[in-house]
């Protein structure tokens, strides 16, 4: 589903965010992603959701090479995958609904349709009574569920979430792994880079660890 | 169940268009942008109003004088004086032979017998003797086809007026019009240098207040660009306030130029009259007034694409 062939990432100024990273993912597989803070988690799925582009080497989603995705086709490659960003990225003065409802907005789909599917997302991460709240009012861990609902409310193949319980309680932390679980169940591929020890504690499954940009282990069969 | 702003987000059931949809909810979002800016974009409206209503009521203006020309114009004369003694039957067979020519509408006949007798009535200056000569010549008034009459005055028909022998003089009397004509050509090729003037001065006021509202929403534009929006999606609410932008403008320079031409459309005519004159200074009709409108928002769509130009590739990923 993902793979890495030696993938280098200098961004400009010379700072490295990557170094001849390879490993790969299974189509259905839930993989955590950790190592210390800089070492290149955020950096590894921007490059996967084409928000950055590798220096060097190749990295495949789907079988496709990025590199030879177009920039006019970068917004339905991002649409067709769910990313959870460590910053939410809300739009601060949307509603809960309204922010949910983005990508199914620009897809194109009609109104009844949305309707459904986003009062089902928000209800999965428990807001269903936040639906009219303006993100900017909801607290820090509210934001990054309704960053999570707009993930999964485009049904995408994979879901990437970059420390997404990063502001939430143990109680929720498990409540929302648990979420990515499920969603894992049904077929989703499932990336989440975290540095929440007790996470990877409580959730025993394949980590990559990736220090100062190299991947340390994990890397699967390549 | 909510009305208004609300139905147009999608609750509203019937409206299940999702690309009607979409640009309904842009163009909430595009006017909601303005609503958010009042003062700047007052400010642009303004600029704009101008900017496009001082041309535009230049142009009407000038077109009303092409209806003045036309008046003066229409029936321009030229006086052919014919020899001295030339007979009155030979003038009457000018005429006849004139009146077939294409390039000539009409032939008046004034018989010199006829001129000198009411000339005599008017000043009361009685000839003398019956058998002294006449001292005036039998003239033809001829009115050229206004189609092919050639405004510089010295064309064919001249030429073949003066080709008939018994032709003395032709005497052209309305120069004076010609040299207004070619001054309001002067004019208009002015008001048109103006108008594009203008018109690109306008593209980049628009531009550049499109800019600042994207500017003012960067964040949220990214937010949009992270999740797969593409740069018509984002690009769509903007887009739809340099159109109203525009709408506005024109509906202001319409009737700025409504303005214009009722103040002096009474002194007009005390002038016109007083050359007894049937001009009147008619204001241009509502599908002039619609172009204006519609030219407006155009321009203000168009600007405001300028304007989103730069910043919309700002968050694509770069390759080295
Ligand atoms: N846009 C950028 N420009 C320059 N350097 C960058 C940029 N983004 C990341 N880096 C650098 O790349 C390295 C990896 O950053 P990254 O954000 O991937 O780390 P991370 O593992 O996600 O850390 P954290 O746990 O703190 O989120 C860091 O040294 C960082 O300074
Ligand atoms: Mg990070």
């Amino acid at each position: 589903m993902i793979r890495f062939d030696n993938v280098s990432k200098v961004f400009p100024g010379g700072n490295e965010g990557l170094r001849n990273v390879s490993f790969s993912v299974e189509p259905g597989e839930f993989v955590f992603l950790t190592g210390h803070s800089g070492a290149g988690k955020s950096t590894l799925l921007r490059l996967i959701a084409l928000l950055e582009r590798a220096s060097r080497g190749q990295v495949l989603v789907d079988g496709r090479n990025l590199a030879r995705v177009e920039t006019r086709d970068i917004p339905a490659h991002r649409r067709a995958l769910g990313m959870i960003f460590q910053e939410h990225h809300l739009l601060a003065r949307r509603s809960a609904f309204d922010n949910v409802a983005v990508p199914l907005w620009v897809s194109g789909i009609g109104p009844s349709e949305i309707r459904k599917r986003v009062r089902a997302a928000l209800d999965k991460v428990s807001l269903l009574h936040k639906e009219h709240a303006i993100a900017s009012t909801l607290s820090s861990g509210e934001q990054q569920r309704v960053g999570i609902a707009r993930a999964v409310v485009n049904r995408p193949m994979m879901l990437l979430a970059d420390e997404p319980t990063g502001n939430l309680d143990p109680t929720l932390s498990r409540e929302i792994i648990g979420l990515f679980e499920q969603f894992n169940r049904v077929g989703v591929t499932v990336v989440i880079a975290t540095h929440d020890t007790e996470v990877l504690r409580l959730h025993p499954r394949r980590t990559i660890e990736l220090r100062e940009g190299s991947v340390v282990s994990g890397a699967g069969e390549s | 169940m909510a009305r208004g702003a609300a139905s147009l987000t999608g609750a509203r059931r019937g409206l299940r268009n999702p690309w009607l949809l979409a640009h309904l909810r842009a163009l909430r979002d595009g006017w909601s942008q303005l609503v958010a800016n009042v003062l700047p974009t007052g400010v642009s409206v303004a600029v704009m109003a101008i900017a496009i209503g001082l041309p535009a009521t230049l142009f009407a203006l000038l077109d009303n004088q092409r209806a003045l020309f036309s008046e003066w114009g229409s029936q321009p004369t030229l006086s052919v004086f014919l020899a001295h003694g030339s007979p009155e039957g030979e003038a009457l067979r000018i005429a006849g032979e004139w009146r077939k020519q294409e390039q000539i509408d009409a032939v008046e006949v004034i018989f010199a017998s006829k001129a000198l007798a009411q000339f005599s009535a008017a000043t009361g200056f009685s000839q003398g003797s019956d058998d002294a000569p006449n001292p005036l010549p039998n003239v033809l008034i001829v009115t050229p086809d206004p189609l092919t009459w050639n405004h510089r005055g010295d064309g064919e028909l001249l030429k073949f007026l003066r080709a008939e022998p018994l032709v003395d003089s032709v005497l052209v009397d309305f120069e004076w019009i010609e040299r207004l004509r070619s001054f309001s050509a002067l004019a208009e090729r002015g008001v048109w240098i103006l108008g594009v003037t203008l018109l690109l001065t306008i593209v980049l006021v628009i531009g550049n207040t499109v800019r600042l509202l994207v500017q003012e929403q960067l964040a949220e534009i990214e937010v949009l660009k992270l999740v797969g929006a593409t740069d018509a999606f984002v690009r769509r609410p903007f887009l739809y306030s340099g159109a109203i932008h525009g709408l506005l403008a024109g509906i202001l320079a319409a009737a700025m130029l409504e303005v214009v031409f009722a103040v002096l459309a009474g002194p007009v005519a005390d002038l016109a009259s007083a050359y007894v004159s049937e001009f009147r200074l008619d204001s241009p009709g509502s599908g002039y007034l619609a172009d204006l409108i519609a030219l407006s928002a155009t321009i203000g769509w168009l600007g405001a694409w300028l304007g989103t130009l730069r910043t919309l590739h700002q968050f694509e990923p770069v390759t080295e």
